[in-house]
């Protein structure tokens, strides 16, 4: 138990009046019906009012001065039964609530304001204005594939309500871009025209393509023969597979353009274009044969691709 | 539990004049039945901070009504709240994160 004069911050020779003032000014900043939602008020609230009825009572003071009670001693001061505040959150308390016609002017309803006024009108006779709001905006996450948002697609999403809303997902639709879904979003109050669907789409990445705006980038991996001598080779693109010429003594590395194979530009329909870099594989196990020839030309034919690179 | 007038002026300390005015004023709402008033544990509550609003805490009467009236907002804000709370907690997961983020997203302005 703590020292009374302590908890109400005072001396041992302070008067009555001091006494009184200084548990005045902590009764007004601790009361817990005077701050609902803290409890933490609740504990020091009931030291402050256990060292007044102490210090707060002349007789009780002096037994306490002179040792024949101690701090604890005296539980008929403190508080035994709830505070306000528990009742008049609960239903017990209803009565008092403004909303209930018990007191004094009424506090907004929430529910009113949250709901556009559908209950307020509901509850007020005819003859009132009548409420007229948009209906409130939604936002939706849709995941497209890779090549839904490259070359466009229909999308069925399953709104958190179970309503499904088809989509349409344009060609060259980019990653986060935001479909506006006109009319599709809350229902409207009094006539007033329903709120917009917003589609936040993100595009899944693909296996083998990558993106750069307008663009398509592909890693191809070509044989160490396809390389040397050049090659005709299918090549997957959005629209499906095209041959492409190899050039010989294409290397790791070289990019190759395939025109007009990349995505269509939303605004002028101008077609981005595929870019191939090739990438050379050398086959899986080297056989002696392999091996003793790159072992005889090697020496013979030196060159530094590190020098090349600025590597070195 | 309903407890009759003599009883509550026991349990407190409130004179019978004191608390026969406050009924009038209806800053406390008592059951009444056959000329008699039944008080039950939030009356009873109520009447206690009454009592401290006035005693401890040096609230003038004619100031009383204004500061109880103030309290019940408080009190009806959050009784509003805790069933916002409640409907709140009935939604579907993704709809609550939905309104997690949009109240984030306040807070952040």
């Amino acid at each position: 138990m703590k020292d009374p004069y302590q908890v109400l911050g005072v001396s041992r020779t302070a008067s009555a009046d001091e006494i009184k003032s200084a548990y005045r000014k902590l009764a007004k900043k601790l009361h817990p019906d005077l701050n609902p939602g803290d409890s933490s008020v609740e504990q020091k609230f009931k030291e402050v009012s256990q060292a007044y009825s102490i210090l707060g009572d002349s007789a009780k003071r002096k037994r306490f001065d002179r040792g024949e009670i101690d701090a604890s001693g005296q539980e008929t001061g403190a508080r035994e039964g709830g505070f306000y505040r528990t009742y008049a959150e609960s239903g017990q308390g209803a009565k008092y609530d403004p909303f209930h016609g018990g007191f004094g002017a009424g506090v907004d309803d929430i529910f009113a304001d949250l709901f556009r006024g559908a209950r307020r009108s509901r509850q007020r006779t005819a003859g009132q204005r009548t409420v007229r709001r948009r209906g409130a905006d939604v936002t939706y996450k849709a995941n497209v594939s890779f090549d839904e948002a490259a070359v466009g697609a229909k999308k069925r999403i399953v709104l958190a309500d179970g309503k499904a809303l088809d989509v349409n997902i344009p060609p060259g639709t980019e990653e986060g871009q935001t479909l506006r879904l006109k009319g599709k979003g809350m229902a409207g109050l009094g006539g007033a025209p329903a709120g917009d669907a917003f589609i936040e789409v993100h595009i899944e990445p693909h296996a083998y393509f990558t993106r750069q705006d307008n663009d398509i980038h592909l890693e191809l991996p070509i044989t160490l023969q396809e390389a040397v001598a050049g090659a005709t080779v299918q090549v997957p693109t959005l629209h499906g597979k095209v041959s492409m010429k190899i050039p010989a003594g294409a290397n790791s590395g070289t990019t190759l353009r395939l025109k007009g194979k990349g995505i269509a530009d939303p605004k002028d329909g101008r077609k981005g274009d595929q870019y191939v870099k090739t990438s050379i594989v050398l086959p899986d196990t080297l056989d002696s044969e392999f091996r003793d020839f790159v072992e005889r030309w090697g020496p013979a034919h030196p060159y530094d691709p590190r020098r090349k690179a600025g590597l070195s | 539990m309903l407890v009759p007038f003599e009883e509550v002026i026991a349990e407190f300390e409130v004179s019978r004049t004191e608390l026969t005015l406050w009924i009038e004023q209806r800053w406390i709402l008592p059951v009444e039945d056959e000329g008699s008033y039944f008080f039950d544990e939030a009356d009873r509550a109520r009447i206690k901070l009454i009592a401290e609003l006035r005693r401890d805490l040096d609230v003038p009467d004619d100031t009383m009504p204004v500061v109880l009236k103030l309290l019940d907002q408080v009190y009806s804000l959050r009784r509003t709240l805790n069933e916002l709370k409640a409907a709140i907690a009935q939604l579907p997961p993704d709809v609550q994160a939905e309104l997690e983020e949009h109240l984030r997203a306040i807070e952040e302005q």
